[in-house]
């Protein structure tokens, strides 16, 4: 299976009052094309900022990021244009995302104006696809963002990074500001999309049940490091690394005789160190060296 | 079991551009002493404004009204602002979802905790301090001189929660309202604060609304469970009706939205649609443009209170005697056999 990513030994650092802080450290994984790969943690973890390097839009402090082979860093022009069209974000919070004076079809049809995808009538069909793709009515592109609920603006969001014809995904959290039925919606829509246009995701959030719904490799991250990788369901029924064993046995079930006798773990351990050990095919472990 | 709090139709409306908001549309809840009744719903579904009309924090120009708003058997409606201020931080105390912005960021933490305790028991001086470091320790926090002085913006999201906590306690309340305290939280510092507030409970003697979305929380804390929908609440019942004999199709589709941790499932079950914009005035059950199980009658009435059980009550015309057959999806009827099967253990008498 061929990667569309490659990451390797990828570092950012930032300077806060005098100190220096490894936001990211030492970070390598594979995105195989078509497939998604989910990455967990807590805030502060460095999965928000791994994110953004690999779009292009955050700092690279060292290490690589190859795009079908070739480092992001060494880019031309022409190569980071392209680029930029191949990979979208979609955040968070979908209403801090969208311009709230810019009607939806204003919002929807920017990327194509600037990659000058589509001009005039053919334009207006494309966004038109777009919102169907996404499940809304082809009237909302006369409407704005505030006129929208949670759930449809996120749609709107993924409309915005689908308009460009992406092949790559960044997912920033993105359905953790909305109500429990409305991410049910989001993420099999993300998934039926994901389907009918052959694209690769990277699906950051904290929700572990989430993540394990929708992704075929698992990313486990911890001040800067990754801790665990693998197969989702490898690291999920045998997670080896103590911290990501932490993780899981925190996670809520809907099930009150399963939390009533449920033993929480918790990870005390104060600092994050040793290096990545294949331990099962395909499933890594940091391991203290 | 003594009733704590009681409330009766409450309604509660707010003006708007558009028309008025419906926000809470004959509410009937009680909370009973020493139990943790968790208030489950969605954005807008009316949760937070019924805690809201309990201690008369809500806007100003909203409308409120209710057959009974009762604390302790007094009527709360009518009391002036200084007698509800007086309840309100020393009777019933109130958690939420945000503690950078509840707390006062230019005020020491020390000051921030101490002020319940300043403004209801007019403790000041050295008992003061000594009672505002032995909150800070009762929730958790090492160090209570250190923490005292600092600003909350030097804290961590988990540790302005304990102090959220602690503010909320100090007074020595008899009900808390926690109003989603740990969905900004990661899993195990929400484990940790959930743990928290277990334990104060037991401590002191609580009695607990917890108001969140979040399923696996409310099966970890609650002893009943109250189910909004619209400003109404749809279904009501001990933790173990809810979770594992849900009667409402909203119930179910809850329950079914949530990913099991287990296993994994191509496509997550999703209710269709989105809630009734709240400016409207609603024809018969208000979840019934989105409910596969609707009947005809559901768009032309509102559906009736069911009683189940002693404990266990369903606002849904499914239930009506001339209701016809219906089946609930699998993953419902795996529910109601996990009942079925408690039901069989647990011995009854007389």
């Amino acid at each position: 299976m061929a990667n569309l990513f490659e990451i390797q030994d990828l570092s950012v650092t930032f300077r806060k009052d005098h100190q220096t802080i490894h936001a990211v450290d030492h970070v390598s994984f594979n995105i195989p094309k078509g497939q998604t790969v989910g990455v967990v943690g807590e805030s502060g973890s460095g999965k928000t900022t791994t994110g953004r390097a690999i779009a292009n839009i955050g700092p690279i402090t060292a290490g690589t990021v190859r795009y079908n082979g070739t480092d992001i860093t060494s880019f031309s022009r022409a190569q980071v244009r392209d680029f930029r069209s191949k990979v979208q974000m979609v955040f968070q919070d979908p209403f801090a995302a969208l311009n709230p004076r810019q009607k939806v079809g204003a919002i929807i049809s920017e990327g194509l104006e600037n990659f000058h995808i589509a001009t005039g009538q053919q334009r207006q069909a494309r966004v038109e696809a777009l919102l169907e793709e996404v499940g809304l009515p082809a009237t909302s592109l006369n409407r704005f963002p505030h006129e929208f609920s949670g759930g449809q603006r996120q749609r709107i969001g993924i409309a915005r990074a689908l308009a460009v014809q992406p092949q790559f995904l960044v997912l920033d959290e993105p359905i953790s500001a909305l109500d429990v039925s409305i991410q049910a919606q989001i993420v099999n829509l993300l998934h039926d999309i994901q389907q009918r246009q052959q694209l690769t995701y990277l699906f950051i959030a904290h929700d572990l049940s989430m993540v394990r719904h929708i992704s075929d490799q698992v990313i486990v991250m911890y001040q800067g490091r990754v801790m665990e990788s693998g197969p989702t369901d490898l690291v999920y029924q045998h997670p080896l690394h103590p911290y990501t064993q932490a993780l899981l046995s925190a996670v809520p079930h809907a099930d009150p005789h399963f939390e009533h006798q449920k033993q929480i773990q918790y990870y005390h351990q104060q600092e994050a160190t040793g290096r990545l050990i294949e331990r099962e095919p395909a499933h890594f472990v940091l391991t203290a060296s | 079991m003594t009733t704590i709090i009681e409330i009766k139709n409450l309604q509660v409306t707010f003006p708007d551009d558009g028309g008025p908001v419906h926000a809470v549309r004959g509410v009937d809840l009680t909370l009973n002493q020493g139990e943790t009744l968790a208030l489950v719903g969605e954005s807008g579904s009316g949760k937070s404004v019924t805690t809201h009309a309990l201690l008369n924090i809500l806007p100003k120009d909203a409308q409120v009204s209710a057959d009974k708003l009762q604390f302790n058997g007094q009527d709360l409606l009518g009391l002036s602002q200084r007698d509800i201020n007086q309840i309100r931080g020393s009777k019933i105390s109130l958690i939420f979802q945000d503690p950078l912005s509840a707390l006062n960021p230019t005020m020491r933490i020390g000051k921030q905790i101490g002020e319940a305790l300043r403004f209801h028991a007019h403790v000041r001086g050295t008992a003061l301090k000594q009672a505002v470091h032995a909150e800070i320790e009762a929730v958790g926090l090492p160090d209570p001189q250190l923490i005292a002085r600092k600003y909350p913006h030097e804290l961590s999201g988990g540790q302005r929660q304990r102090v959220m906590i602690a503010i909320a306690l100090i007074a020595h309340p008899q009900v808390l309202i926690a109003d989603e305290p740990t969905t900004a939280l990661d899993v195990t510092l929400q484990a940790k604060i959930i743990a928290l507030i277990k334990a104060q409970k037991q401590q002191r003697d609580l009695s607990i609304i917890f108001i969140t979305h979040d399923l696996g929380v409310v099966a970890n804390i609650a002893d009943r469970v109250a189910i909004m929908y619209a400003g109404q609440i749809v279904e009501v019942g001990t933790a173990e009706e809810i979770f594992y004999n849900p009667q409402h199709p909203y119930t179910w589709g809850l329950l079914d939205s949530v990913p099991d941790p287990d296993s994994q499932r191509e496509t997550l079950f999703t209710l269709p649609g989105n809630p009734p914009d709240p400016h409207e005035e609603l024809v018969g059950d208000a979840f019934a443009p989105r409910n596969p199980y609707a009947l005809a009658i559901d768009f032309q009435e509102e559906p009736p209170l069911t009683q189940v059980s002693t404990t266990h009550f369903v606002r849904s015309w499914l239930l009506d005697p001339q209701a016809p057959a219906y089946e609930p999806p699998a993953s419902i009827r795996e529910r109601w056999a996990i009942y079925q099967q408690d039901q069989r253990e647990v011995p009854t008498h007389g």
